[in-house]
């Protein structure tokens, strides 16, 4: 072999062998004897942030009579020590409104337009730095925000919409809950907030009774959440376990009394001239159920909230201030 | 290739080549002789069966083998085509019972190997099934004794049925050391499979409250010393006022069943019963300031036997009645 | 020994082991039973499985790493895998030297010359494999980009699994006896390719090695530097006349008298035996007339051979038919990985198909898509039966864990597994309006008899419906129990149990018809306990037992629907709905399913 024949060799076997050993360490290093499981589970949170206050001595809850929302809201949270005692100046505020459905305010089957102008303007007054509104509606987001009013409602207060785009959902998963296990949820809004605020109209609920504050946070929820109607209490009972809100605003002016959730005529609807506050979802929806005439009995949710220790049943202990 | 290949000449590099390909391939021969020991669970998985009890073909007859008891031929396994082969004469008799398979095994004491049993296995499917072979079989005027309820012994055998499995242990001699052994294997057997001879309708309907425990028996013959009484399913009760028993047994038909109460009623009307008020269909008897109670339901007779009062009697022959219908076994 | 009559030894070693690979693929303890044969390993020894599953999953599972083995030795020595080993190619060379019997030396030898074509195999490996890597390269900048999807199509071409496949779903079945004839799907596509192979190689030596075959083109650029290669010998001296000799047996086309396309030669040893000077031969160093190590690949060819496998993914999956557009009736067996999860490893090699008991698992030719060609499936009404609940197979002869492998306990939801459950692959539905109880007021429960699963995931409630036209019978009078009417002619088996007799009192004291003679039925009962007698009205009832599943019991093993009287489509029907390997599939709250994708 002549020199260069024989340097030639030398770097094809280092090559050779490079090219040899590094299929088998490559093999070695990727080398996986365990079989995959069946479907690979995305790691999930565990749980939302808690986002209410503690409690300090102030009033829980109040119960405003009258027709107009603007002043109803701004009494009610005014006796509650006004809007500043839960949004601190800087806060990032999220309103989870109902948004459910493309329907006009006048069926009052979403969330007033006229009452979500007033709680974002009220959390800007008290300093908030951003408001978010956001919900996952049932039928086409955009379209829901935009005939509903409340998307033009909350921009014109200065707050933003956060459509519930796929990026905004992750895995969650509530300890002990057995229906909230690695389910999508919205949290893409929560992620940098400081204050949730509920804010729910009165409605009939066909399966579960009624739809109230706690059945609200059911927008939260994203995935094929509808084979939750199989246990509809459960996932209620496991929603007010889930969101821990620092207020929630029932809107009672105009109840649903059946047909709910959707509605779709105002001869579904009745004057009942309320608007309740609070920081306890359980009393509030006890109230609001007492308006609607629904027997507690109907809304075994309630109950096993209550029972869970997640708020009080018998709203009136906890003293509602009453506003004329 | 034929035109050139005389031409060229295999250098020893090239034969050394082929030698090491060629011993390559004996290894690698070797080697899948080696793995394929190793079964795949595929396979083994397919072994089992799904019953709670343990499947005998799960395990091997020489695994329950007790201390000083060894195997001295192969085990041999028969399903119904081949049956004939080992018990020819007795073959159909296993066939008309739903047989399934059946496993044998010869065992001989190790300190002296002219002492050995053959160990039968029949997997008869169904408790039911067992049970039937077993009692077709039972020699006439033995004693029960064994490791199960449906168990008795012959100087040179043990026979037992036990879940869906009807067994035989049959000694060369009739040697009480060699059926110690035996019965120490039939016991192990039991161990094993686990589960429970309340598989069969019979023993499932005496109620629990005041059962005696491990009281559940069978009189094979002649029970409460009524002629013909057979297969007979007792079980005895106490409470406040003393003990007393229950029976439970299966006849072919209806009509069998209906026959059979009626005997036994005019047997103990017959020895100076009083018959008393009862419900519908249910014949109360007074003797002897005991109470009986019997009647049919289906293709089973049912009774309540020397019952201190007729409340107690009624009570418990009704909540057999009820675990009857909802057992949904009306006989057939 | 020469080495052509060693390779020839090693050649038919292999192809033996193939056969018997594939034969004793069947669940069993015997010698030619499954038992413990390593019936995948030629495949876990094929290095573009191994490869094509580390871009699409990131690992190497188990015995693929046999694969990194084979491409260690290649680097070193060559495609001795192509000429020695892989029984494809020696089906091929087989049939090779039949067609080529009658040829003249020099129509061998045109038949055996290079041609350009042959670079095609590398440019459909490039396809292939961006197809499987380009999620796993580019996703991290773009991650979840819809044009950057990525998956295992290698198993289409790639020669083992095809080889594999053929024998177990074409060759097996066809010469199966036929009181135990073995029924599979897809024969003539299946069979087809493998015909069209050997004919090709029938017209021209090795076709499908040289033009097409994926893996030999991953084992020639493996080959590019290696260490011992085939060449001309006679350095220094021009000893070679130029007889053209060595052409004529060669196996991989690859000019080794010439520059030799080292990338191309097989190491078939034909041409060492051929020639007459006896200057070819096998060593370190490179030809004496010189050597052209890898392919002739152009940029531009590259490119488009890469951007052609990248897109063709993402069209196929623009309808997302592996999320919204999800084919229910695709049943896959026990164990099957979530959709796309199965294709990034299914190699399509047919080893769960052939070794599932039942034969229950069939290859989907349409019915998965145009991605799951070959890819396993639950047909319910081929097979001998549904899917076995205590059978897990299919998952332990997967080489790549497409198909999980199952523990018993694991497929039934006992022990450890309790709180898992049982694996479901889908869930029976009633189809109401072809159902016999439910439909035709004829009894029938089959299905809830056939059920495996304990307890019942099927139950029935029972009915007494009236039988149209019989139930305006007017009675002429009444006999003991016997009843008598006007009673039409009748193909229903009226005294066979299930029938009853209704009087004007209704179905609640219906009597069951016990006998029947020419205008006469016999009674249960009384017929005045059902207010039968003279001029009254009564109406047969038949007693049906409706079938209802119960979602939470229901695995999906379609015993049901294979049993089902209803042969051509049953009346009750496994879909896929409720599967353990899909959440979005789940039917039941609290089986935890995010929806997205999979």
């Amino acid at each position: 072999m002549t020199g260069i024949n024989r340097r030639e060799f030398i770097q094809r076997s280092v090559k050779a062998g490079l090219v040899s050993a590094s299929a088998l360490g490559a093999g070695w290093w990727l080398h996986d004897t365990a079989p995959p499981a069946l479907e690979p589970s995305a790691r999930a949170l565990a749980g939302l942030p808690d986002f209410s206050r503690p409690y300090d001595g102030r009033p829980a809850m109040a119960i405003a009579k009258g027709t107009d929302r603007e002043t109803l809201v701004m009494r009610a949270i005014g006796a509650l020590g006004g809007m500043a005692r839960f949004v601190r100046p800087g806060d990032r505020v999220v309103v989870k409104v109902n948004a459910a459905f493309a329907s006009a305010p006048a069926i009052c089957a979403t969330s007033h337009p006229e009452l979500v102008t007033a709680v974002v303007k009220a959390c800007f007054n008290a300093g908030a730095a951003d408001v978010v509104v956001t919900d996952n509606p049932i039928n086409d987001p955009a379209s829901c925000f935009r005939l509903t009013g409340i998307g033009p409602a909350a921009e014109a207060a200065g707050g933003r919409v956060a459509l519930p785009t796929a990026d905004q959902f992750a895995g969650v998963t509530l300890a002990g809950a057995r229906l909230i296990r690695d389910w999508p949820v919205l949290v893409g809004p929560l992620g940098d907030a400081d204050c949730l605020i509920g804010l729910a109209a009165l409605k009939d609920h066909h399966r579960s009774g009624a739809s109230m504050t706690i059945k609200n946070w059911y927008g939260l929820l994203g995935g094929r959440r509808n084979v939750f109607h199989q246990d509809i209490h459960t996932i209620i009972t496991e929603l007010a376990a889930l969101v821990r809100p620092t207020l929630v605003i029932l809107d009672a002016v105009t109840a649903m009394m059946h047909n709910g959730p959707t509605g779709g005529s105002v001869s579904d609807l009745a004057r009942t001239n309320t608007l309740i506050a609070g920081v306890d979802p359980v009393a509030v929806d006890a109230a609001g159920a007492e308006i609607l005439g629904r027997e507690l009995s109907g809304l075994p949710h309630l109950r096993q909230a209550a029972d869970a220790g997640l708020g009080t049943l018998d709203y009136r202990t906890l003293n509602p201030v009453n506003v004329p | 290739m034929s035109l050139s290949s005389e031409k060229s000449t295999i250098t020893a590099m090239e034969r050394r080549v082929g030698f090491g390909v060629l011993l390559g391939l004996a290894a690698i021969a070797f080697g899948i002789y080696t793995v394929q020991f190793r079964f795949n669970p595929a396979v083994t998985a397919r072994q089992t069966l799904p019953e709670a009890a343990v499947a005998q073909s799960e395990f091997s007859l020489a695994d329950l083998a007790p201390n000083g008891v060894a195997p001295f031929s192969p085990p041999e396994r028969f399903d119904p085509d081949t049956l004939s082969d080992k018990i020819n004469g007795k073959a159909e008799l296993y066939f008309s019972a739903g047989f399934v398979a059946l496993t044998a095994r010869r065992f001989a004491l190790a300190d002296d190997p002219s002492l050995w049993f053959e160990i039968f296995v029949y997997d008869m499917g169904t408790a039911r099934n067992a049970f039937s072979v077993f009692s077709m079989q039972r020699r006439g005027d033995l004693e029960a004794g064994g490791p199960t309820v449906f168990s008795y012994a012959t100087p040179n055998g043990l026979f037992l049925a036990h879940g869906r499995y009807y067994l035989e242990l049959v000694g060369a001699k009739a040697s009480d050391k060699l059926m110690a052994a035996a019965g120490n294997m039939a016991t192990a057997f039991v161990a094993r499979v686990g589960g429970d001879t309340a598989e069969i309708t019979e023993m499932a309907v005496f109620p629990e409250k005041g059962l005696v425990g491990d009281s559940r028996s069978l009189v094979a013959a002649d029970a409460f010393g009524i002629d013909g009484f057979d297969q007979v399913f007792t079980a005895q009760y106490l409470n406040d006022g003393g003990g007393f028993s229950a029976y439970v047994a299966r006849r072919d038909s209806d009509e069998a069943a209906r026959v059979m109460a009626a005997t036994i009623r005019d047997f103990y009307l017959e020895y100076g019963g009083t018959p008393l008020d009862g419900p519908d269909g249910l014949s109360v008897i007074d003797i002897l300031d005991t109470i009986e109670v019997i009647f049919h339901q289906g293709r089973y007779v049912i009774g309540v036997h020397e019952a201190p009062d007729k409340d107690t009697a009624l009570a418990l022959a009704g909540q057999i009645r009820q675990r009857l219908q909802e057992a949904d076994d009306d006989g057939n | 020994m020469r080495l052509v009559i060693v390779r020839r030894i090693c050649q038919g070693f292999f192809l033996l082991l193939l056969v018997a690979s594939c034969f004793v693929t069947t669940v069993g303890d015997g010698w030619f039973e499954l038992r413990g044969w390593p019936v995948s390993w030629l495949l876990e020894l094929d290095p573009l499985v191994g490869l094509a599953t580390v871009l699409t999953t990131g690992t190497l599972y188990k015995g693929l790493l046999w694969g990194a083995v084979t491409l260690a030795l290649t680097a070193l020595l060559g495609r001795f895998f192509c000429g020695w080993l892989c029984p494809l190619g020696t089906l091929q060379q087989m049939t090779g030297a039949w067609a080529d019997r009658h040829r003249r030396p020099k129509a061998r030898g045109v038949g055996r010359k290079n041609h350009p074509g042959q670079r095609i195999k590398y440019l459909i490996l490039i396809g292939l494999l961006t197809m499987a890597g380009v999620e796993l390269i580019f996703g991290v900048v773009l991650p979840g980009n819809r044009l950057l999807v990525s998956g295992l199509q290698t198993g289409l071409l790639d020669p083992i699994p095809l080889v594999y496949r053929s024998v177990s779903l074409v060759v097996i079945p066809l010469l199966s006896p036929g009181g135990n004839a073995i029924v599979v799907t897809g024969g003539l596509l299946t069979g087809g390719v493998f015909i069209l192979v050997l004919a090709l190689s029938a017209l021209r030596p090795r076709f499908y090695c040289r033009y097409v075959c994926p893996l030999g083109a991953l084992l020639g650029l493996t080959a590019r530097w290696s260490v011992f290669r085939m060449g001309r010998r006679d350095f220094g001296i021009e000893a070679c006349t130029g007889c053209g000799r060595c052409d004529h047996h060669c196996e991989g086309a690859c000019a080794p008298a010439g520059k030799i396309l080292w990338a191309e030669c097989v190491l078939c040893y034909n041409c060492r035996e051929d020639c007459p000077e006896g200057i070819l031969g096998y060593g370190a160093r490179p030809s004496a007339a010189g050597e052209v190590p890898g392919p002739d690949l152009n940029r531009r060819a590259v490119i488009t051979a890469g951007a052609g496998g990248a897109i063709l993914l993402p069209l196929a999956r623009l309808g997302d038919p592996l999320g919204v557009g999800w084919r229910p009736d695709l049943v896959r067996p026990p164990g099957t990985l979530t959709e796309s999860k199965f294709l990034n490893r299914c190699i399509k090699c047919g080893q769960c198909i052939r070794v599932c008991p039942t034969g229950v698992i069939q290859p989907a030719v349409w019915e998965a898509g145009v991605e799951g060609l070959w890819t396993p499936r639950l047909d319910f009404r081929l097979g001998s039966s549904g899917c076995q609940h205590n059978c897990i197979a299919c998952g332990h002869v997967c080489p790549t864990s497409a198909i999980r492998p199952l523990a018993l306990d694991e497929r039934m939801g006992t022990a450890t597994f309790a709180d898992a459950g049982p694996i479901r692959i889908g869930t029976a539905f009633v189809d109401r309006g072809r159902c016999l109880p439910w439909a035709m007021g004829t009894p029938c429960i089959v299905c809830q008899e056939n059920c495996p699963v304990s307890p019942k995931a099927i139950t029935t409630r029972t009915v007494l419906a009236p039988v149209a036209g019989l139930d305006r019978l007017t009675v002429t009078r009444t006999q003991g129990q016997a009843v008598y009417l006007d009673l039409p002619q009748t193909p229903r088996p009226l005294a066979g149990g299930d029938y009853y007799l209704a009087g004007p009192k209704g179905p609640d004291t219906a009597l069951r018809i016990t006998g029947l003679g020419a205008g006469r039925m016999a009674l249960s009962g009384d017929p005045a306990v059902a207010a039968l007698g003279r001029g009254r009205t009564a109406a047969v009832h038949v007693k049906l037992q409706q079938p209802f599943v119960d979602p939470h019991q229901c695995i999906g093993c379609g015993v049901c629907q294979h049993e089902c009287p209803v042969r051509g489509r049953a009346a009750i029907r496994i879909t896929s709905e409720n599967e353990t390997r899909s959440r979005a599939h789940a039917l039941l709250a609290g089986a935890g399913l995010p929806q997205k994708k999979e």
